[in-house]
């Protein structure tokens, strides 16, 4: 897992702007597509899901479950706005604002499988801040800056044409070993 | 609403009875205060992420607010020892929060609360929450060092007087600035758990880098990027609450010393916060944020306590209760001063006691807008 991250940050830290953009984008959405099988239908991206994973399961705290809650395991270290309450989804931004090309990486663990899914927090960009959706400050696994692949108190937006902070999202883009 | 302002005042001097217009009467006229109050400052940056900034000015003993100086987006603040001199790092967004990102150095005159000075950075300086250790001051105080995220770390090395940037070091895995003592240059935290020395020309134009041993275990228990001077040495605090005590003035950063702060304490306490401890170097004594049942991901919860530690005798003085306390700073007289800020807008003053450990008493309270986790004072 830590080999992972260290790749990632290392990897930021070493190349040029203009890499870092595309190593994002490689590593971002393009590997939850790979790890996790998606089908393009009329040019839409739809994810696909064969069966009910959870087997009954439900997870200690309900709270963990609910995507609009600050507890919902995926934001285990999400640092922001959530997007899924102000237009978008838990993946997606809210129309009309841009992803970030650069984001920070978080591990959390899936209550209901007991699995460590690495979580990419994506911010979205070009709208003023999403005050009306819940604000959360968790931050397992965070550090400062000098591992920047794994930090939230900054503009993840930096990299894009427009940086004005809008919310956050949380992708699952890979397992964590 | 000028107008009819003015038709009414027309109105009322034809209407008036002849005695009540002989009244004297003297018109005030509006006008610009010359300066700020005199007395010492201490200096709250209140961030903002959707529009202009401020570092607002208070008081230290009444903490009434002397005014603001307005910056943009996503700054950070840097006051010149001598309290007449501030700086903002800032980013000014052609449409506020999309198009094109003009980065501004400004320069500030304390005392008439003005723009003195504008100089346009390289658009990289990094747009987070307040941090001291991304804006700094060099230790002879004629360059800005302004740390960079393209998400790559740099820094921009700024003249102090004009703003006028003279390079852009490379700083690739480092972060925050610690400006070396009786030298031109800086140190910096690196992810490889080493610090970087980083030694400027007296032009300020070129650099070289030296990496130092191991220091802390970035990945067992890594250091926050808030850090105090005192007595020759630079202090950090790790997550768990190891203080280091680290010698920044060889050619490389070297460890002198650890201690645990909460050594022999229970409750499971631990430093949180962003600006989250001050020393009071007469005092010789360190003031801490701390909370309780301390685990992954609580390194940035308010404080329940702020901790006295005696730096000398390595011990804990006093633990004073205080109300989510998210940064701090401590004045450097006898019986230092403490202010606090909080997350949601409190500016708290609390006056320490030498009698009872420097144990904090509440002395003053007001209200702050935006995130203001960056202080700083000048007395």
């Amino acid at each position: 897992m830590f080999n992972l991250i260290d790749k990632l940050t290392g990897w930021m830290d070493k190349m040029a702007e203009g890499s870092a953009r595309r190593m994002a984008l490689s590593t971002g959405r393009r590997s939850f597509l790979a790890r996790t099988g998606a089908v393009i239908v009329g040019g839409a991206l739809l994810p696909v899901l064969p069966f009910d994973r959870t087997f009954g399961v439900l997870p200690a705290n309900a709270a963990e479950s609910d995507e609009f809650s600050c507890e919902y395991w995926r934001y285990c270290a999400l640092d922001g706005n959530l997007c899924n309450s102000c237009g978008g989804t838990l993946t997606q931004c809210p129309p009309g604002s841009e992803a970030s090309k650069v984001s920070w990486v978080g591990t959390c663990k899936n209550p209901v499988d007991g699995k460590d899914y690495l979580v990419s927090y994506n911010d979205c960009c070009g709208r003023s801040e999403c005050d009306n959706a819940p604000f959360c400050n968790t931050n397992q696994g965070e550090r400062p800056g000098y591992r920047m692949g794994l930090h939230n108190d900054i503009n993840w937006c930096m990299a894009n044409a427009s940086v004005g902070y809008h919310c956050t999202v949380a992708v699952l883009v890979g397992l964590a070993e | 609403m000028l107008k009819l302002t003015h038709v009414a005042f027309g109105a009322f001097l034809v209407a008036a009875p002849a005695a009540l217009a002989e009244d004297a009467f003297t018109p005030e006229q509006v006008s610009v205060k010359e300066a700020i109050d005199p007395g010492p400052n201490v200096f709250v940056y209140q961030e903002e992420w959707k529009g202009a900034g401020s570092i607002a000015v208070f008081a230290q003993d009444s903490l009434k607010l002397k005014g603001l100086m307005s910056t943009g987006a996503m700054g950070q603040m840097l006051v010149a020892p001598d309290g007449k001199t501030a700086w903002a790092q800032s980013s000014f967004l052609k449409r506020i929060v999309y198009g094109p990102n003009e980065q501004v150095l400004q320069t500030f005159d304390i005392d008439k609360l003005t723009v003195k000075g504008e100089a346009i950075l390289p658009p990289k300086a990094a747009m987070a929450l307040g941090y001291s250790a991304l804006l700094r001051l060099s230790t002879d105080g004629k360059l800005i060092f302004v740390q960079n995220a393209t998400p790559a770390s740099s820094v921009t090395v700024a003249d102090a007087a004009t703003g006028a940037t003279l390079q852009e070091v490379p700083t690739p895995g480092c972060w925050g600035i610690y400006p070396l003592p009786g030298k031109s240059g800086f140190a910096t935290i690196c992810g490889d758990g080493t610090f970087s020395t980083v030694t400027v020309s007296a032009d300020g134009k070129t650099a070289s880098a030296e990496a130092s041993a191991p220091i802390f275990d970035p990945d067992a228990d890594p250091i926050f990027i808030e850090d105090e001077s005192y007595d020759g040495a630079l202090y950090f605090v790790s997550y768990k609450g190891v203080l280091y005590k680290l010698d920044p003035s060889g050619k490389t950063v070297a460890k002198l010393e650890t201690t645990e702060l909460t050594a022999g304490v229970e409750g499971g306490w631990a430093p949180g916060g962003y600006q989250l401890m001050s020393i009071a170097p007469k005092a010789g004594v360190l003031f801490i944020q701390m909370h309780p049942d301390a685990k992954d991901g609580s390194h940035k919860f308010v404080a329940k306590e702020i901790w006295a530690y005696d730096l000398k005798a390595k011990k804990v003085l006093s633990r004073s209760k205080v109300e989510d306390v998210a940064s701090l700073v401590a004045s450097k007289s006898d019986t230092p001063l403490v202010f606090g800020s909080t997350e949601v807008g409190k500016l708290f003053r609390f006056e320490t006691d030498p009698a009872a450990g420097y144990a904090l008493k509440s002395a003053g309270e007001t209200a702050l807008t935006g995130f203001p986790l960056t202080l700083d004072l000048v007395e």
